[in-house]
């Protein structure tokens, strides 16, 4: 074979390379957990994206902003801070049952995962619930003007996460307790509160720019 | 240096064994069999093909679409087309390329390319795939199903409001366009998110990342893209379709909204979307340029470095589109040196695949002739965009026939002509055959005169002041030769397409020819037979260097101990590509079918109705608890389970 500049002339073939085996991976484990598997990364990916529509929604609150000489705008009322902020404060206390039946999840802890993912449901749903009142807490319908309908928009954009992951909590929580969960749906459990974090992190934002912004324009 | 010795044929009881080894992973990895089997499958070789044939159909009609606006423009005051149907044309054809064809055919191909490069068996979510093409497909008809019933989007492809709003576009064609787009975006954000596991997560061991080929560098950039891009047009279409259907106020002005809004919002995707097309053509340049010049692309740090330096710039320009809007001087200002500045790490690829070819062995065949042909033409195209990017002439040019023909040039050399060119490279691994290289040859030829042909007189003519989106002219403004050049050039790109198919059909409907390594490639993909086996790999390789294939010539050193009674694949550590866990993919399912009808539900029937969102999520969580529910324990199930520190 002649070879130019460490390449081979032409390696053209017919027939497959073949492939010997000089490693062996049947004792490599099956179940690992966070960035190591990659559900995690698709989890990542899935907050990337859904940052950015939050994201996007929020440059839209500011851009419009810059069209009125009063915000909220004359005669619109002020958003009530009340139930929103009862709503934040259920939402950041919901991360303390995710973290613990993440951590359960990863010792295969099958009680105690049980345990605080249902309490982690009933504190999502509450904050569902809230979630659902702080639409009237907006005080404005969203067709009334530019800065009701981006309001709305960016509450309710957000509420699709948290309704998404309370659904998705509930599931694993039905397939956990009825015992149909082998061991490599765990790390999946501990994906479902990486999520609630990002969630519950990315909503402060909103919060800040739809309920406190106005009061300080 | 001396080459190591090229293996000769393996011992018959080595090859017995490949063969029992080969036999269980068939039939554990193989679709199942007839129409159910192409329903349910996840397979990533079979949805990728899928989807670029689906992708090629959309070009096609898209090229009918072209075909038929040349025609109608060819002589003036012509009456083939009047100025509705004409409007509906233009706006579907522009948004066919972008949203059905572009950006789908790129990811298809790496969903394709991508595991056979990186050495595994399947994408990281088999099913999600799956769920994508689904998605993408019913949006696609979505859009055609409003053309052939005359309720086609007409208000252009990029859809500026107050044309596009409520007011001056009532019926539903914009609320077609507007869904179109959220099907697509779905499908562009899951196979984004595919690429990057699957790449990050399921490489062959020893391929570090500073290893990955460039082609694979640039499909994962571009899926970061992709993540940050494509959530701002969703968020704009919805934003659009909610100020038609529920009264939003988002580009009214009356109520505060702003059409300038929309114009951000559109081209803060748009204008990476270039990119996003874009940088996944310069994977397959590197690809090529690498196998045809025998040697491995000269700068490989420059050059995925320059690929992230674009990355990030075109996040930067995309005010350069609105130039003819109410903007401060030093906004201007910004974004035309913006503009400029993307020429340097774009103008350090080029020259690092000039230095390539310049210090290789060049051999022209027909992949290697696109590639320079795209050189060529993207030269024209991105000058021409640095003439756009000086505002004074910017205005000047903005809306007329000069666009189009910055944009083709951009477009058709910059992202058409390499993916043809890749067509041709990696066709024979796909189906086993060869193109043939004369018609690949004359096809070229058509193409790239075609292309000069169709659109340097489009330059002219916009500079002559022809607006673009007219359906006619009349004749004492002397648009009418230049026109009539144009639509011959035309005629020209659609012989050459023409050659290429009729290429194709003698290619398929001859025997198998071309070996499992035609060109001797660089990377893994040439490593298997052709068309790749269902799992890809028997074992998988450990790779030795950046040119996984040149650096061993003989066999390939490789992992064994995956089980072969069900789809298990190796993942490796994300940076420096260590054997470290063993995950398996599931079976066969209809489940991701059953979410993209929902979803397509859901979306179709909110054009109509806002109570079709509850209802579709109602459906599309049903399906989604269809598709995560657990499957029943299969027999000899044994984990080996990691508890964390």
């Amino acid at each position: 074979m002649t070879v130019v500049g460490g390449i081979p002339a032409d390696t053209a073939s017919a027939t497959a390379r073949p492939l010997h085996p000089v490693l062996d991976a049947s004792e490599l484990p099956s179940v690992a957990f966070g960035s190591r598997t990659v559900t995690w990364w698709g989890t990542a990916g899935f907050m990337m994206a859904e940052a950015a529509t939050l994201a996007a929604c929020l440059a839209a609150y500011y851009y419009v902003r810059r069209n009125f000489t009063a915000w909220p705008p004359l005669h619109t009322p002020l958003p009530d801070l009340v139930i929103p902020t009862i709503s934040l404060v259920v939402l950041i206390v919901s991360v303390i049952p995710c973290y613990l039946f993440a951590k359960a999840a990863e010792r295969y802890d099958k009680a105690a995962t049980q345990r605080w993912m249902w309490v982690a449901i009933v504190v999502m749903l509450a904050a569902v619930v809230l979630r659902f009142m702080e639409f009237r807490a907006l005080n404005v319908r969203w067709d009334a003007n530019a800065y009701a309908s981006v309001a709305w928009t960016i509450v309710f954009a957000h509420f699709t996460l948290l309704l998404a992951d309370t659904l998705e909590t509930l599931v694993f929580a039905v397939i956990l307790t009825t015992g149909k969960a082998p061991p490599r749906f765990f790390p999946g459990f501990s994906e479902d509160a990486f999520y609630t974090y990002f969630m519950v992190l990315a909503w402060i934002p909103c919060y800040v720019t739809v309920y406190l912004v106005p009061y300080w324009a | 240096m001396t080459a190591q010795p090229v293996r000769t044929e393996p011992a018959p009881r080595e090859q017995r064994e490949a063969e029992a080894v080969h036999d269980r992973l068939e039939r554990v990895w193989r679709n199942k069999p007839g129409l159910w089997g192409w329903i349910t499958s996840v397979n990533h070789k079979s949805i990728a093909l899928r989807s670029i044939i689906t992708a090629f159909a959309f070009f096609a009609l898209a090229g009918v679409e072209a075909a038929l606006i040349r025609v109608q423009l060819a002589r003036p005051e012509n009456s083939l087309i009047g100025p509705d149907k004409y409007n509906q044309l233009f706006t579907v054809h522009g948004s066919t390329m972008m949203f059905l064809f572009a950006v789908p055919v790129v990811q298809s191909v790496a969903l394709y390319l991508v595991p056979m490069m990186i050495g595994t068996r399947n994408v990281a979510f088999p099913r999600l795939n799956a769920f994508g093409y689904w998605t993408y497909l019913i949006g696609g008809v979505l859009l055609y199903v409003g053309l052939f019933t005359n309720t086609g989007p007409d208000q252009g492809w990029f859809s500026y409001p107050p044309l596009a709003g409520p007011e001056f576009s009532p019926g539903k064609r914009v609320d077609i366009w507007a869904q179109m787009i959220t099907f697509t975006e779905i499908a562009a954000i899951v196979a984004a998110i595919e690429i990057i596991a699957t790449v990050f997560k399921q490489r062959a061991p020893g391929m570090s990342l500073n290893r990955v080929p460039l082609f694979v560098w640039s499909m994962v950039i571009m899926s970061f893209m992709v993540l940050v891009a494509m959530p701002f047009i969703a968020t704009a279409s919805m934003m659009l379709a909610m100020d038609r259907l529920i009264a939003t106020q988002f580009f009214n002005p009356a109520e505060g909204g702003d059409a300038l809004l929309w114009q951000h919002l559109f081209w803060f995707f748009g204008h990476p979307e270039v990119y996003i097309i874009f940088i996944p053509a310069l994977g397959m340049v590197s690809s090529i340029v690498a196998t045809f010049s025998r040697r491995p692309v000269f700068g490989y740090t420059a050059i995925v470095l320059s690929m992230v330096s674009v990355a990030f710039l075109s996040f930067g320009l995309w005010v350069h589109h609105m130039f003819a809007t109410p903007l401060p001087q030093t906004g201007q200002s910004f974004f035309t040196a913006a503009s400029a500045m993307i020429a340097v790490p774009t103008g350090v690829q080029i020259f690092c695949w000039i230095a390539t070819i310049w210090s290789g062995r060049p051999r022209f065949t027909t992949p290697m002739l696109f590639v320079l042909g795209f050189i060529a033409l993207f030269l024209i195209g991105g000058l021409t965009g640095l003439m756009l990017a000086a505002v004074p002439l910017d205005l000047q040019l903005t809306d007329t026939f000069f666009l189009p023909g910055h944009i083709h040039y951009v477009l058709l050399g910059g992202m058409v002509f390499p993916l043809l060119g890749g067509v041709f490279y990696w066709f024979p691994k796909v189906t086993g055959r060869m193109l043939s290289e004369s018609l690949g040859k004359l096809s070229f030829w058509l193409l790239f005169i075609g292309v000069n042909v169709t659109f340097f007189p489009q330059l002219l003519l916009g500079m002559a002041g022809m607006p673009r989106r007219v359906y006619t002219y009349t004749a004492d403004t002397g648009w009418g030769p230049l026109n009539l050049t144009s639509t011959i050039g035309a005629v020209l790109l659609a012989l050459g397409l023409i050659v290429l198919v009729v290429n194709i059909a003698r290619a398929l409907a001859s025997e198998p020819n071309a070996g499992a390594d035609p060109w001797g490639g660089e990377t893994l993909e040439w490593a298997m037979a052709s068309p790749a086996p269902d799992y890809n790999f028997a074992y998988i390789p450990i790779v030795h260097g950046r040119s996984a294939l040149w650096a061993d010539t003989g066999a390939l050193e490789a992992v064994s101990g995956l089980r072969e009674d069900r789809r298990e694949v190796l993942q490796t550590t994300m940076l420096d590509a260590e054997p470290d866990a063993r995950h398996e993919h599931p079976d066969p399912t209809v489940t991701p079918l059953l979410a993209a009808i929902a979803v397509g539900i859901t979306l179709i029937w909110g054009i109509f109705d806002p109570i079709a969102f509850a209802v579709g999520g109602v459906l599309a969580f049903a399906a989604l608890i269809a598709w995560g529910w657990p499957r029943p324990e299969k027999p000899n199930t044994r984990e080996i389970m990691e508890v964390p520190q």
